[in-house]
């Protein structure tokens, strides 16, 4: 069978860069299992070196199941109103990035929640970066790359490699020690994103911002939505190759290319402002990609009909003005 | 546009409205006017069969080549 390729070279990157996306899950997927496989006769050992104790208080096994499990919830919201998990009323999000207000409870205790015994009013403020989480090393230690905070101060627990060598027999031997590092953002477990801290003032200043970026977003949005309309509307009219819906889609295609083009940016711009609280074990999240491919792949068809009416514009025009 | 066309200098010639050339051509009115302001494209070639046969003159008469300096 002869394979045709197409001429027009735009097709031609388009169709290679979709039969990538296609094949590279599988080819990945199908190397990492032959690696493993490979490697499955030889072990892996490591050693550890660990003076800390765990983050969460150790509950006795002996303990009544009723008991045992109060006790860990206990824990749990201990731990959640110390690291600032609980929001406050007026956190909100714009994308990827938001303003996250938690209250200041690092030093408070159980008691002073349920009885009210203090004021939780007072609220800090944060910068909320979504696109950015903690990662968690394949070490098997269950406190790895968990964040928590003492004395108002955030850590994170890692486990880091202080040496690593091979055997004869092919087996690798790791040396890690388990290290809280001090860290100067604090992290929300149920959203597993970062917060950085910043004063009630810029907080407020954001939140004008957002406000009005709100505005523009939602007008440019509801305009988005009403050239599609129109160009469906015009379409079952008749009126198919005019000008204003080759433009239509042509400012659909654009924006449906710029929004994930923005995000992305966006998302890594943060990086690089706030370089200075970022540390090795901060990843970009999973769920960001995949998003944001449906972008893509939605702006290479408007984009290809863009350029089909266009054509059938160009036709249409030259078949009117043939006498 | 380096093709002109002189219609109206051969209808003023044959002393022929548009009126009166559209209905025996037998196109519309629209479309001679699109050809006599030279916004055509294209012209088919019975078309211009057609408008030869009624103003009795040659293609050459109604289409004129002009180099664009």
């Amino acid at each position: 069978m002869k394979i045709k390729f197409n001429t027009n070279l735009v097709v031609n990157i388009i169709i290679a860069g979709i039969a990538i996306v296609m094949i590279l899950p599988w080819l990945s997927f199908w190397l990492v299992s032959k690696t493993k496989s490979q490697t499955s006769t030889v072990g892996t050992y490591n050693s550890w070196e660990n003076n800390l104790k765990p983050i969460d208080t150790e509950l006795s096994e002996s303990l009544p199941y009723d008991q045992y499990i109060k006790l860990k919830d206990s824990i749990k919201l201990m731990r959640s109103l110390r690291d600032g998990d609980e929001p406050f009323k007026g956190s909100f999000t714009l994308g990827n990035i938001g303003i996250f207000y938690a209250s200041d409870c690092s030093t408070c205790s159980l008691a002073d929640y349920w009885h009210h015994t203090r004021s939780f009013d007072t609220k800090k403020s944060y910068l909320a970066l979504l696109g950015w989480t903690l990662s968690h090393n394949d070490l098997s230690y269950i406190d790895e790359g968990k964040f928590y905070v003492k004395n108002g101060q955030g850590y994170v627990r890692q486990a880091l490699i202080d040496t690593s060598f091979k055997k004869a027999d092919g087996s690798v031997n790791n040396r890690i020690h388990i290290k809280d590092v001090p860290v100067k953002f604090r992290y929300n477990h149920r959203g597993e994103y970062l917060l950085i801290p910043i004063s009630n003032t810029q907080a407020h200043i954001l939140v004008f911002v957002w406000g009005i970026s709100l505005a523009f977003i939602l007008t440019y949005l509801l305009y988005l939505i009403s050239a599609f309309l129109r160009f469906i509307v015009d379409t079952s009219k008749g009126e198919i190759f005019t000008d204003k819906n080759v433009n239509r889609l042509k400012f659909i295609a654009s924006s449906l290319v710029g929004f994930p083009v923005i995000t992305y940016g966006l998302n890594y711009a943060m990086r690089v402002i706030f370089h200075s609280y970022f540390i090795p074990g901060v990843v970009v999240k999973d769920n960001l990609l995949p998003g944001l491919w449906m972008d893509l792949v939605l702006a290479v068809i408007f984009l290809l009909l863009y350029k089909a009416f266009r054509q059938g514009k160009l036709l249409k025009d030259e078949h009117d003005l043939t006498v | 546009m380096p093709i002109i066309v002189n219609l109206d200098v051969m209808m003023a010639k044959r002393k022929m409205s548009l009126t009166e050339l559209s209905e025996r051509v037998g196109i519309t009115m629209a479309n001679l006017s699109i050809l006599k302001t030279g916004k055509a494209k294209a012209v088919r070639l019975e078309t211009l069969e057609a408008i030869c046969r009624v103003l009795d003159c040659q293609p050459g008469d109604i289409l004129e080549f002009v180099v664009n300096e």
